[in-house]
């Protein structure tokens, strides 16, 4: 009850206080609040197949059905292609480590971290710091998330390539930023396939201070 | 970031975390193996798509390819749906990478070698019926 009886009072100060500008702001952040997440719609997102409801396609459909072992490319088939050999083995040891190993320290547990950094320094050939350089996040889409939530804000410019990741566009906008879009040539009619580097670097001496990887680039920079 | 993970999620999860200790030390040749067998899936769909008019770059890298469809008499969204419904597969509209990008279609090929053959010959079918 207290809740509502607040919402009435901010709906009446909103309404009759506050003066216009400060009320066409309101509004305006609360259009954004929608159209930010209009922008994240996922409907024909990797993985979301399953939830399409895309009506009678019988009427338009043309011929039979054509029969075949269901595939599903919109992710890698984890059936066929298995994790690295032993990942059982050491989830299971986890396990049995008990609450030492489900409650780590938030950037993920050090003895992982140490481990890891030494051997991703060595392909790398930089050395990683296991304590100041490494954190261990819920997969790529976790690991976007702080990075761009790290680095953008509101007004931020971020340089996206194009076609980019399914959700690199969707983070920026979300954090605030301003889309500044990368042409990636990647057909076979493209003289040069890649980044359009002359366009990135446009896009930097106009205020871009993010970048974010293609799906082509699997890296991340930040320039100040 | 940890400021922010400690907000969204705490950690990754905790049990998770160990499989990361195969990581970068998996047993010697089981990556070669592993991106050769990925390396044949590839070429034999790029040979179907491009013999099929869909125009298929080879990727530098990664497990994902990219074809672009012919002129269709149906939307993308619809196509996409009608490869489900009606020949049995599933891939994601090229819009999901670019909004302007509505003749592509995504496709991850880590699956097995045998039904993608199978399953990328059923697409070239299908830009058959459904083209122009």
């Amino acid at each position: 009850m207290a809740n509502i009886h607040n919402m009435r009072l901010i709906h009446f100060v909103l309404n009759r206080s506050i003066p216009t500008f400060a009320r066409k702001m309101m509004n305006y952040m609360m259009m954004t609040l929608v159209e930010k997440f209009n922008a994240l719609k996922a409907d024909n997102a990797p993985g979301q197949e399953v939830r399409q409801s895309p009506g009678d396609l019988s009427s338009i459909m043309l011929g039979e059905k054509i029969d075949g072992i269901f595939v599903d490319f919109s992710h890698g088939d984890v059936d066929t292609f298995a994790p690295a050999p032993g990942s059982e083995e050491v989830w299971n040891a986890g396990f049995r480590e008990g609450a030492r190993q489900a409650y780590t320290e938030y950037r993920g547990a050090a003895k992982i971290r140490m481990g890891l950094a030494e051997r991703l320094g060595n392909y790398t050939g930089k050395s990683i710091s296991a304590e100041n350089e490494l954190i261990i996040t819920p997969g790529t889409q976790g690991a976007l998330f702080l990075a761009l939530g790290a680095t953008v804000t509101f007004g931020t410019k971020v340089a996206v390539v194009i076609p980019d990741y399914f959700a690199n566009r969707k983070l920026a906008l979300f954090f605030g930023g301003e889309i500044v879009p990368i042409p990636l040539n990647y057909k076979d009619s493209h003289a040069e396939k890649g980044i359009d580097l002359k366009q990135l670097e446009l896009a930097f001496k106009n205020g871009v201070t993010q970048r974010i990887p293609s799906w082509h680039c699997i890296w991340y920079t930040k320039i100040d | 970031m940890e400021r922010l993970q400690a907000i969204v999620s705490l950690r990754a999860a905790g049990y998770n975390q160990a499989v990361l200790d195969t990581w970068f030390q998996e047993p010697a040749g089981w990556l070669e193996n592993r991106i050769r067998e990925h390396e044949a899936i590839r070429d034999d769909l790029l040979e179907i798509f491009n013999a099929g008019n869909l125009h298929t770059p080879c990727p530098q890298a990664g497990s994902y390819l990219f074809p672009q469809l012919p002129p269709l008499g149906v939307d993308l969204h619809t196509f996409v749906h009608l490869l489900r419904h009606q020949a049995n597969v599933v891939v994601t509209p090229g819009t999901e990478f670019d909004p302007d990008c509505t003749d592509s279609i995504r496709l991850n090929f880590s699956q097995d070698h045998t039904a993608a053959v199978a399953a990328a010959k059923r697409i070239v079918r299908m830009t058959e019926i459904y083209s122009i």
